[in-house]
């Protein structure tokens, strides 16, 4: 035991030692980077030379060269080959190979903490030619570090069908120095979370969906009354998952965005007096038991509904079919069904807009074969490919007659590994998938409801709030479950806000506000 | 064990603290217990129960679609016999390297032996870091190989000063007498030192082999082929708590909530070194016993 806790001690030294030596070397790297720049300063970049070259010669086609690595963020579906099928190797890269006309290789990044290997990866040096990176942050860093190669002229000759990918303004939220270095991967999916309801109780109790805030509140009331139960369960220990959880109550109140427009400028939603109107209506939800006593430690809430402890929660819809096998394995039994998310006084209402990607598709400045990388790209946004990486082989994996695809799911199971492919998600192609897998009645229904837009996520980085962000949003997070539970009082909400502006609140909407100015 | 015979039988704070041992001792062992025969209940139970959070300790509606679920993984076995390769031969090749080094560092005729005691020693202390450590594997061309897991790391300078330690402990005069008997230095580790040490290299061997089995941390960042992926590496990808939008709608999960799927990889990881541990424990506990007695 000594023995393996001295290791465990020399471990502790030993990861403290590398995060140190990282740190140096990420400024090492940022060094290098700018050189790089210097370099190639004055002239224009590698890519732009072969294609120029290539104008010149009319032989653009010929100057990509044949082999292209492919590094993407980890994705389940990477487990799930059969036989003697890997990534590399079956039926659908082999046909991606041959329209493509290169030689591609896919890998991917860990699952765990990927940005630590990317990191590790442009330090080596020996970088892949298109990379997936997670998240905003990483990727201007990278950006800033001169790491990454400037798309602009690259969109524009090699890749005309980037706009069935991304729209102008999803280019614009990715310039860096009026530069545009990703393109941001598209999300097809247009509403995560939605406000799901045993609609057998209500019908039991012979209620209708409620439609208002005051109308959800009574209807509460009632099932409180006959039922003795919270209606309400939420889950929200993880931080960041206060606003998943209480989006359609907080959209009443037109707060349910980090942040709205107010006369023309943003604000932070969450130091305005409807926030605080919000709190209070979920603090009189807590005291008289109606909103679950535990929501601030409970880790889901699949299990209330199951019970019958709860009534409404909001859901994930991906969840519901987990939810929905239960209750009919169940001998007391149930149904689920999503209602509308209840409207406010001022007619406010919606759910969480959860279009916006950040994920970032990128070429290293480093990468050896650009151009190839760009014209596989665009080979990847053409309709055609998008049918082959979202249903397989033609005769195979699906049928078409008359245009209409056909899919039985078993064809659809047999090739799940599909969706490693594409850099990007289409609608159709989202749809497909669900569809297949008979996700669709869980998904469609919120599609109907009003989608929560926030602004900010069509900025490009602004350092004072990018920075300050998730400080805030926990310290917000952390304050309105005291307010909620009664552990702070509500008299105190202005303190709370004068606090939230000092700790950077103010600076980082200023900051953000410079940029919507000049939109 | 000595104490317990010393102790004079029949007096009462004896038995009253033998008594309160078993009780705190049992209790840290349940608790240890506990959650592992909760996964295990979990892993087996159908799924409605494991959603609605009614299984605790025993499994409800049997049945075993999680585990036919994680050994339909072709990964699944891929990454067992990467795993089990990497343990078997990194044990074995850190082991040659570690008898190879503690035998001279323990003999008093090796020049600078102090000097090259603490070079080991320093790399306990201060490593090359990521990036540079990185850069050799690369360069030597280990990188996309599961050698890169074993060779890098395969000397534990602790383990190495163990042995040492081990080794200094056994009377010169044998080694003395062998010599006059002609033997070779190899010979007289193969032959005199090694079956000397056996409890003390079977509890290093132990280290070594438990090290290479939970070995992740390399394998993610050396590793990039989805073919040489150890096992720990494929649990961590089915364990973790990100549920990514993409995976719900991408079949991964069809049929099997994630719950249940995960414990049940976790036991199909744990099993196979629970299996092993039993019979090395004994060298285990008196290999740790006689290192310190002797070091």
């Amino acid at each position: 035991m000594l023995k393996t806790k001295k290791r465990t001690k020399r471990t502790a030294v030993g990861i403290g030692v590398m995060a140190f030596m990282l740190l140096a070397a990420g400024c090492g790297g940022n060094d290098s980077g700018n050189k790089t720049a210097d370099k190639t300063e004055g002239q224009p970049t590698s890519a732009a030379t072969a294609s120029d070259k290539g104008d010149a010669k009319s032989t653009e086609q010929a100057k990509a060269l044949k082999d292209l690595k492919i590094t993407r963020l980890y994705h389940g579906a990477m487990e799930t080959f059969k036989g003697a099928d890997t990534i590399n190797s079956n039926r659908l890269i082999d046909k991606l190979r041959e329209a493509s006309g290169f030689n591609i290789q896919y890998e991917a990044l860990p699952l765990e903490n990927p940005s630590q290997k990317i990191s590790i990866i442009f330090a080596s040096g020996d970088v892949p030619d298109i990379m997936t990176i997670a998240g905003k942050s990483d990727y201007f860093k990278l950006a800033k570090q001169g790491a990454l190669e400037p798309l602009d002229d690259l969109i524009a000759k090699e890749m005309p069908n980037v706009s069935n990918m991304a729209g102008q303004e999803a280019l614009d939220a990715v310039k860096f120095d009026g530069k545009i270095y990703a393109i941001p991967y598209r999300q097809a999916q247009k509403v995560g979370n939605g406000l799901l309801a045993r609609t057998d109780v209500l019908k039991e109790l012979g209620l209708k969906e409620p439609g208002t805030l005051d109308e959800f509140y009574e209807t509460m009331k009632t099932i409180k009354e006959k039922k003795n139960i919270a209606p309400l369960s939420i889950a929200t220990s993880n931080p960041g998952y206060f606003f998943d959880g209480f989006t359609p109550f907080a959209a009443a109140f037109g707060v349910a965005t980090p942040t709205k427009i107010k006369d023309g400028k943003l604000v932070f939603s969450w130091v305005q007096p409807e926030y605080k109107e919000f709190l209070e209506t979920m603090k009189k939800w807590y005291d008289e038991g109606l909103l679950d006593q535990e929501f601030a430690i409970k880790k889901g809430t699949q299990d209330t509904l199951i019970n019958g402890t709860a009534v409404f929660t909001p859901m994930y819809w991906g969840s519901v079919p987990e939810i929905d096998n239960a209750l009919k394995e169940k001998k007391e039994g149930g149904t689920v069904g999503f209602i509308a998310p209840p409207v406010g006084k001022n007619g406010e209402s919606g759910l969480q807009d959860s279009s916006i990607s950040t994920t970032y598709i990128i070429i290293p400045k480093q990468a050896k074969n650009k151009l190839g990388a760009a014209q596989y790209l665009n080979f990847l946004y053409t309709p055609e490919t998008d049918e082959l990486v979202n249903y397989g082989i033609e005769g195979t994996d699906y049928t078409k007659k008359d245009g209409v695809i056909t899919q039985t799911p078993e064809q659809s199971a047999n090739i799940p590994w599909r969706s490693i492919y594409p850099l990007g998600d289409t609608d159709a192609g989202f749809a497909a998938r669900l569809k297949a897998k008979g996700l669709l009645p869980y998904y469609e229904p919120l599609l109907q409801y009003k989608k929560l837009r926030e602004e900010t996520n069509y900025a490009p980085s602004v350092e004072a709030y990018d920075a300050k962000f998730t400080e805030l949003r926990n310290y917000m997070e952390e304050n309105s479950m005291k307010f909620i539970m009664g552990k702070r009082s509500l008299s105190e909400f202005d303190s709370y806000v004068k606090d939230f502006n000092a700790k950077g609140g103010q600076d980082a909407i200023d900051a953000m506000n410079a940029w919507f100015a000049s939109k | 064990m000595q104490t317990q015979k010393l102790g004079v039988k029949g007096i009462r704070g004896d038995s009253v603290f033998q008594l309160l041992n078993a009780a705190f001792l049992s209790l840290i062992s349940v608790s240890m217990l506990l959650p592992f025969i909760h996964i295990a209940a979990k892993s087996l139970s159908d799924q409605s129960y494991v959603v609605a959070k009614d299984v605790w300790l025993w499994p409800r509606g049997l049945n075993f679609s999680s585990y036919d679920f994680v050994l339909s993984y072709k990964q699944f076995y891929v990454s067992f016999g990467n795993s089990l390769f990497i343990t078997v031969v990194g044990t074995l090749i850190s082991m040659a390297v570690t008898l190879l080094a503690a035998y001279p560092l323990a003999r008093n005729g090796l020049p600078y032996r102090r000097f090259m005691m603490l070079i080991f020693v320093i790399t306990m202390f201060f490593s090359g870091g990521l990036i540079p450590t990185y850069l050799i594997v690369k360069d030597v061309g280990l990188l996309n190989s599961l050698w890169s897991v074993i060779l890098p790391g395969a000397l534990a300078p602790f383990n190495l000063i163990l042995i040492r330690n081990f080794f200094s402990g056994l009377p010169e005069a044998m080694e003395e007498s062998a010599r006059m008997d002609g033997a070779s230095s190899l010979r007289i580790l193969a032959q005199i030192y090694v079956p000397l040490s056996m409890p003390a290299i079977a509890t290093i061997s132990m280290f070594y082999a438990v090290g290479y089995w939970n070995s992740f941390f390399q394998a993610m960042m050396y590793l990039t082929d989805r073919s040489l992926m150890p096992l720990q590496v494929f649990l961590l990808q089915l364990v973790s708590n990100d549920k990514p939008a993409d995976m719900v709608v991408n079949d991964v999960l069809s049929g099997v909530t994630p719950e249940s799927m995960r414990a049940a990889a976790i036991i199909c990881v744990v099993l196979p070194i629970l299996c092993v541990y039993p019979f090395i424990q004994r060298y285990f506990v008196k290999g740790i016993m006689l290192g310190a007695v002797k070091g």
